[in-house]
């Protein structure tokens, strides 16, 4: 009985996996895709933290202390000085003392001052998203400048703070380029892919040419002529566009190739025959066929986009202070000095990385996954 | 096949055409120009300069006369070989150029053949291995040169190299070399300047070719000749580098078009950081400087490479692929 | 089967890059012990170079010997590289190429011939102020104590009473750096041929002018001359001993070598210049006398230490010993020691401190290294055997901030003529934080004026509303009527808008104008920052389109207040960098047919800064109008500074008779009272 029941789910499984979606089947073979599930999850988590980055945050991000100028990360503690174990941890206070000769600031563990760190503690007030009050934060301890778990920069500030709230930018503002890479390359590549000839002749020529372009010059004397009274951020969203301008191209390509493909597919002609306008077939019938691909090349192409923001900021025309992100984060850390002496400065490059690779991974997983019936 | 390369060919200098218009109009772009720089460094170091010092010059320069007629100018002395003189350097563009060119282009081709061969058999790894805890590393330490910032990974390996082994940072060469006649001394001195910026372009260009010959290979693996191949018994490793991989190589060398201009790209923000001589750091500070003549000549040269880089290419792919030929 | 083979050794080329690049990559982890190794020779290299005597030959990368002292039988003795050429017949003995009486110099320790100096050039034409300065020689020294002057590339000098009249006399039998004697003609050739030829010259610069007339100069013989001005001109010492940009060459230019390009002397100059290359003979006659950063003729001959030999493929420049070099030491060895310098182009600015900190470049001072930088620079000194040092710095502020009184927008102008908006603003600011925040608080926190050691300087100048005293902003922008919004984030303008003020500066002082917006936001005053590259920024300043700057202000020491009438501090002459009356200064420049008129307190103290030009500071008006000026400027509050902090100079512990301190500041060029020609290796 049990032996019939077990070989009917089975079976009853591999009906429902012909009646899924396509959705589904995709998410089937994606999750299959270890890499591509990790950086799922850090992606989540990186959006999470970074759109609500003012409570998880440990202080205000703009805040400056004298006292903690280039302080390493703050050393954790679970047994204090006289060996007692304490399952809560706390951390030091912390002296500041400078060296004679050097000028270095160095600080010492002051082992009468003992801080817990707790969960949901009031802070430093701040407005969520610009417009809920609030003053709780998740981890830390209300003592000011005695916890900062990234250590703090060259004039006192919090770097965790300061790189939970730059991941919000850094991963919001790409996505605007994108989204105007998106509709460029849907355009010009159905375009050419569905009417062909002379139309095709010129987008394909047109995106050659703009391939073959080095984007650093154009980036920068693009930069310099827009007009100064807008802000960093308008100026910013401005090279942004102008990034997609010219970074539709690839997408166009992709584009291109599946509609030759699907054009001259069955259910096209049968369109045609029974009159259905172009806009029609290309919105209704063609789209939705390779739009797993469509996600997968947009997936691709977002953590080009933060690296493009840190290459632009590195240039000294993307994002400026007092605006946060990453780019900026990295170009205050962009020297000698940092690399050779305060090498926890170099962290917000570190979510670079692990950002750029997440979405990769995602991407790629998808990608994989975009064919289920392979 | 002639007629392909002609029709290539032409179709090449028409790029490299609209690619000087648009070169020019670039340059143009920003406000200011270079005699303002120039004014501003002579400032910054010294005090004031005379306001009629500054008209003089640029009565001298030419500035006063409508762009279109600057750029008509600016083309004929190119044809006549001619490239203006840059105004910064003081210098003929054309030496400049010429002196920083052949070490861009040797850059730009190690860099290449460095990320192919790092690249390669990552790929066919990843591709036989598909989803194996090698895949995965592979995948990872490919993408994670990608992932990083090159301008930023750049400095990490300079001040390193410099800490720890010593190496004199900045240019091509230690100084006691810089114009020291060519000698087995020099080359090895080359030898060790080039590894950072090889490594630092090489890795972003790296995970693409991994990517586009995973990929291809996945697809080949799947094809019933493969099976066949199996079928008859032939050895795997045999049978894979034989046919699919020669299948999957021919995409990697139609997309050196696409990736020289990555690589020119990364060589450019490289070669800043490090101060390499190269056309790419010429350019920057050019553009800075409003040296415009310069950077003209520095868009051009660098977006020829990619243009003639994608016309060899797709030569290339002629001579190898049979089925293009064919065509 | 060709393709088949043309795989194979693809794939093959693709394995052993591939290996190749494993070993690259496996080599990497594997460095830190060997580098470990590597910084302990270092420092023992340093060691034995510290206790070996200076006189230890070999073992440096300066490639020639040293030689401690010249060579030479007579009164002089020269460097035996210039001996050999002496010895071969391609050059005259030393007595025939020193003047009659060469100019003698007390160094502290008679030197060692030999080595190549190198210094960072920021680019090909600009930022060689560390090989420049050393090398520059004006017709008067500044000597250590930068106050008094003695002839130097002539022999004497003398003035009338009224200053009026000041006559040269030159070095007998003085010549170039290629022979050529040193005369009366050749500074005939420059005031007629080059400062008063509306070809080469378009205008005359004001430090060769009085009451806007140019001096003039009347020959006596070779070596006699009698320059002339109309009014008296008594800071015309200042301007003999200092250099500026206005001209390529000063007083006087080689003529022997020069006519051939000049149209006057030569009617086929404009066939020359074609021949070369150029479209006219003023092009290519400008680039022929050139000798500043931007020189391209290794050929042009001068009176410096070390000429220019050559330029290399990169732009790196080499400058040669002058063999006819008018100085020697007092045991009579001709200098320079150092036999070469090298303006070796580093671009940017990690690298040059990687070479600093490896050792590879030999002084550093100019293009300001950050305060913020001295750790890092200070913990390599072993590494890189050289010394930090702290000099003093004349500047009247590192960073200063003016507001835009002649603003295109009326309502923004409305506000920056506040003067109680001006001095809210000042007194806005914690400049002990960011003294502490910035510059380690080794500054010193001052109000923008004149340098801290200029004579009729007073403490109220230099603390003028500069006191932290959020109260006091408040009150008085609330007395200027700027309400708070209502939910008291910010002030409100007179025409209703909220203030949002855009700041332009450039990159070196964003850190500090960053703090400054956080500090003015607290005052309910909204400020913008804005970061610009240099040139756009200039460029903005000069079309009077920017609200409010922030720069520094320089060369505001009593020299340059003497001799620029107020130098910068003259309403008009702030530069483009941070003036803040364009319109003005428009009127002003046009004499009344451009700009704006100014107010009449403004153009009394135009006029006053003018006159303070024309007096000798022994005049009892002297030091009464100085003061009143400041006074003026001070109450006006229209420049906003934060602090002056010490110069970092950086020299390699290789080099002698070098400075350990000092002033180091544009008003006395930089390096120059600190004479490069006597530094010398000493190993």
């Amino acid at each position: 009985m049990a032996l019939f029941k077990k070989k009917k789910a089975k079976v009853s499984m591999e009906e429902a996996m012909y009646m899924e979606t396509q959705a589904q089947l995709i998410w089937r073979k994606f999750k299959k895709h270890k890499l591509a599930m990790a950086g799922m999850v850090i992606l989540i988590i990186l959006y999470l933290v970074g759109f609500f980055s003012e409570f998880f945050a440990t202080q205000d991000i703009a805040k400056r202390s004298t006292t903690a100028i280039s302080m390493a990360p703050t050393k954790i503690h679970f047994v204090d000085a006289e060996g007692n174990f304490s399952l809560q941890p706390f951390v030091y206070g912390l002296k500041q003392e400078e060296d004679p000769v050097t000028w270095r600031k160095y600080y010492v563990e002051d082992t009468t001052q003992k801080y817990p760190l707790q969960f949901f503690y009031h802070g430093d007030p701040y407005k969520l998203l610009g417009f809920i009050p609030g003053d709780i934060h998740f981890f830390g301890t209300p003592q000011p400048d005695v916890f900062f778990p990234f250590g703090t920069d060259l004039s006192g500030r919090d770097l965790y703070s300061r790189v939970l709230s730059a991941l919000r930018i850094s991963l919001t503002t790409g996505l605007v380029g994108v989204f105007f890479t998106f509709i460029l390359g849907c355009l010009f590549g159905g375009i050419s892919g569905f009417y062909g000839g002379i139309a095709d002749t010129i987008i394909q020529r047109v995106i050659e040419f703009l391939m073959s372009m080095p984007s650093i010059p154009l980036w920068m004397a693009l930069a310099a002529a827009f007009p100064s009274t807008w802000s960093s951020l308008q100026t910013y969203f401005a090279i942004t566009i102008i990034l997609s301008l010219i970074g539709w191209t690839s997408l166009a390509r992709v584009v291109r190739g599946k509609l030759l493909e699907l054009r001259n597919e069955d259910f096209v002609t049968a369109a045609r025959v029974a009159g259905a306008s172009d806009g029609y077939i290309i919105t209704k019938h063609l789209l939705p066929s390779f739009s797993s691909y469509l996600i997968v090349n947009v997936t691709l192409a977002i953590p080009g986009m933060i690296l493009s923001e840190t290459s632009l900021s590195f240039l000294g025309i993307g994002l400026t202070p007092p605006i946060v992100s990453l780019g900026v984060l990295l170009q205050d850390a962009q020297s000698i000095n940092t690399v050779s002496m305060y090498p926890w400065m170099m962290i917000p490059g570190l979510f670079v990385v692990i950002a750029v690779l997440a979405f990769n991974f995602v991407g790629d997983g998808l990608r994989d996954a975009a064919d289920p019936y392979k | 096949m002639r007629k392909y390369i002609v029709k290539r060919f032409i179709y090449m200098i028409v790029l490299l055409a609209i690619m000087s218009v648009f070169a020019f109009v670039v340059i143009q772009l920003p406000p200011g120009d270079y005699l303002t720089s120039y004014i501003a460094s002579l400032q910054q170091q010294m005090g004031e300069v005379d306001e009629s010092v500054v008209l003089n010059l640029r009565k001298q320069y030419g500035m006063d006369r409508p762009m279109w007629q600057q750029y008509f100018l600016w083309m004929r002395n190119m044809f006549q070989g001619n490239f203006g003189e840059s105004f910064q350097w003081r210098q003929p563009v054309k030496t400049l150029i010429a002196t920083r060119m052949p070490m861009t282009i040797v850059l730009s081709l190690i860099t290449l053949l460095f990320a192919y061969a790092v690249a390669v058999p990552i790929g066919i790894y990843s591709a036989r291995h598909q989803y194996s805890i090698g895949d995965y590393v592979a995948s990872i330490l490919g993408f994670v040169g990608l992932a990083t910032p090159s301008f930023f990974l750049a400095l990490i390996l300079m001040y390193y190299s410099n800490r720890y082994l010593g190496l004199s940072v900045g240019g091509f060469y230690s100084p006691e070399f810089q114009n020291a006649p060519w000698s087995f001394a020099r080359l090895w001195d080359l030898c060790k300047h080039l590894p950072i910026p090889v490594i630092v372009i090489g890795l972003a260009s790296m995970a693409n070719v991994i990517r586009i010959l995973r990929a291809t290979l996945l697809d080949e693996l799947k094809r019933p000749y493969v099976v066949a191949a199996r079928a008859r018994g032939l050895k795997e490793n045999k049978m894979i580098y034989r046919y699919p991989v020669r299948v999957a190589l021919n995409p990697i060398i139609s997309s050196i078009g696409s990736i020289l201009p990555s690589i020119v790209s990364g060589a450019t923000v490289t070669a800043i950081v490090l101060d390499i001589p190269t056309v790419g750091s010429l350019l920057y500070n050019a553009l800075l400087s409003q040296d415009m003549y310069l950077a003209g000549a520095c868009v051009i040269m660098l977006t020829a490479i990619t243009i003639v880089g994608t016309f060899i290419s797709d030569i290339l792919l002629v001579v190898v692929d049979p089925r293009i030929r064919l065509q | 089967m060709k393709h088949k083979k043309l795989m194979a050794l693809l794939l093959a080329t693709c394995m052993v890059m591939g290996t190749v690049g494993c070993g690259g990559g496996s080599s990497a982890p594997a460095a830190p012990p060997a580098a470990d190794g590597g910084t302990d020779s270092a420092a023992a290299d340093n060691t034995q170079a510290e206790s070996g005597s200076a006189d230890a030959s070999g073992a440096t990368s300066t490639g020639g010997d040293l030689v401690r002292g010249g060579v030479g039988d007579g009164q002089y003795k020269e460097s035996p590289l210039i001996h050999e050429l002496v010895e071969k017949g391609e050059l005259p003995p030393i007595e025939e190429r020193l003047p009659k009486e060469p100019a003698v110099v007390e160094v502290d320790e008679i030197g060692v011939y030999g080595g190549t100096y190198v210094g960072a050039a920021f680019g090909p034409t600009s930022g060689q102020v560390d090989t420049e300065c050393l090398r520059y020689q004006s017709i008067l020294t500044i000597e250590k104590d930068l106050k008094t002057f003695k002839p130097n590339l002539i022999q004497s000098f003398d003035v009338n009473e009224d200053s009026t009249e000041f006559t040269i006399h030159l070095r007998e039998g003085m010549k170039w750096s290629n022979g050529d004697p040193f005369t009366t003609a050749d500074w005939m050739f420059w005031l007629e041929d080059i400062l008063l030829n509306t070809d080469v010259n378009a205008a005359v610069d004001a430090a060769f002018c009085s009451n806007g007339i140019p001096m003039a100069y009347e020959p006596v013989d070779d070596y006699t001359l009698v320059i002339r001005f109309e009014e008296s001109n008594p800071a015309f010492e200042i301007t003999m001993a200092r250099f500026s940009t206005g001209l390529i060459r000063n007083f006087f230019a080689p003529k022997e070598y020069l006519q051939k390009w000049h149209i006057t002397y030569n009617p086929d100059a404009d066939k020359l210049a074609k021949e070369e290359g150029y479209e006219s003979w003023i092009l290519c006659f400008k680039d022929h006398l050139d000798n500043s950063q931007s020189q391209k003729d290794c050929e042009a001959p001068d009176l410096y230490p070390w000429v220019l030999d050559r330029i290399d493929t990169n732009g790196n420049k080499f400058f040669a010993r002058n063999p006819y070099y008018h100085v020697v030491d007092q045991e009579g060895n001709q200098l320079p020691y150092i036999d070469e310098q090298e303006a070796m182009i580093v671009q940017d600015k990690d690298v040059r401190n990687l070479k600093l900190i490896s050792g590879e470049i030999h002084a550093a001072g100019e293009n300001p290294l950050p305060v913020s930088d001295y750790t890092m620079l200070k913990e390599n000194e072993a590494a890189g055997d050289y010394q930090v040092f702290l000099f003093e710095n004349t500047r009247g502020s590192d960073c200063a901030f003016t507001f835009n009184i002649t603003d295109q927008n009326p309502d923004l102008r409305e506000v920056f003529t506040n003067v109680k908006f001006r001095q809210a603003m000042s007194h806005a600011l914690d400049r002990n934080t960011i003294n502490e925040t910035l510059y380690y608080g080794k500054g010193s926190v001052r109000q923008t004026t004149a340098s801290a050691d200029t004579s009729f300087m007073k403490d109220e100048f230099e603390n003028a509303f500069i006191e932290y005293d959020v109260d006091k902003a408040n009150a008085l922008l609330d007395e200027c009527g700027y309400e708070w919004n209502a939910a008291h984030t910010v002030r409100i303008m007179p025409n209703g808008e909220e203030f949002n003020i855009i700041l332009e500066t450039i990159e070196e002082f964003v850190p500090v104008a960053e703090m400054a917006c956080e500090y003015w936001t607290a005052v309910g005053v909204k400020v913008t920052l804005k970061q610009e590259e240099r040139s756009y920024y200039l460029e903005r300043g000069k079309n009077n389109e920017r609200d409010m700057q922030a720069f520094t202000l320089d060369s505001v020491g009593e020299f340059n207040l003497r001799s620029v009438a107020f130098s910068r501090l003259r309403p008009g002459n702030a530069y483009d960098d941070l003036e803040f009356m364009r319109a003005y200064k428009d009127y002003w420049d046009s004499n009344g047919s451009k700009g704006e008129q100014p107010p009449e307190d403004i153009q009394q103290l135009y006029e006053d800064c003018l006159k303070f030009g024309t007096l000798t500071n022994t005049d009892p008006e002297y030091a009464p109008l100085g003061e009143s000026i400041l006074q003026r400027i001070s109450d006006q509050c229209w420049f906003i500074g934060v602090s002056v902090s010490p110069r970092l100079v950086i020299i390699s512990n290789r080099l002698g008779n070098t400075p350990t301190e000092g002033t180091f500041a544009n008003d006395y060029n930089f390096w120059k009272p600190f004479r490069g020609d006597t530094w010398y290796f000493k190993y």
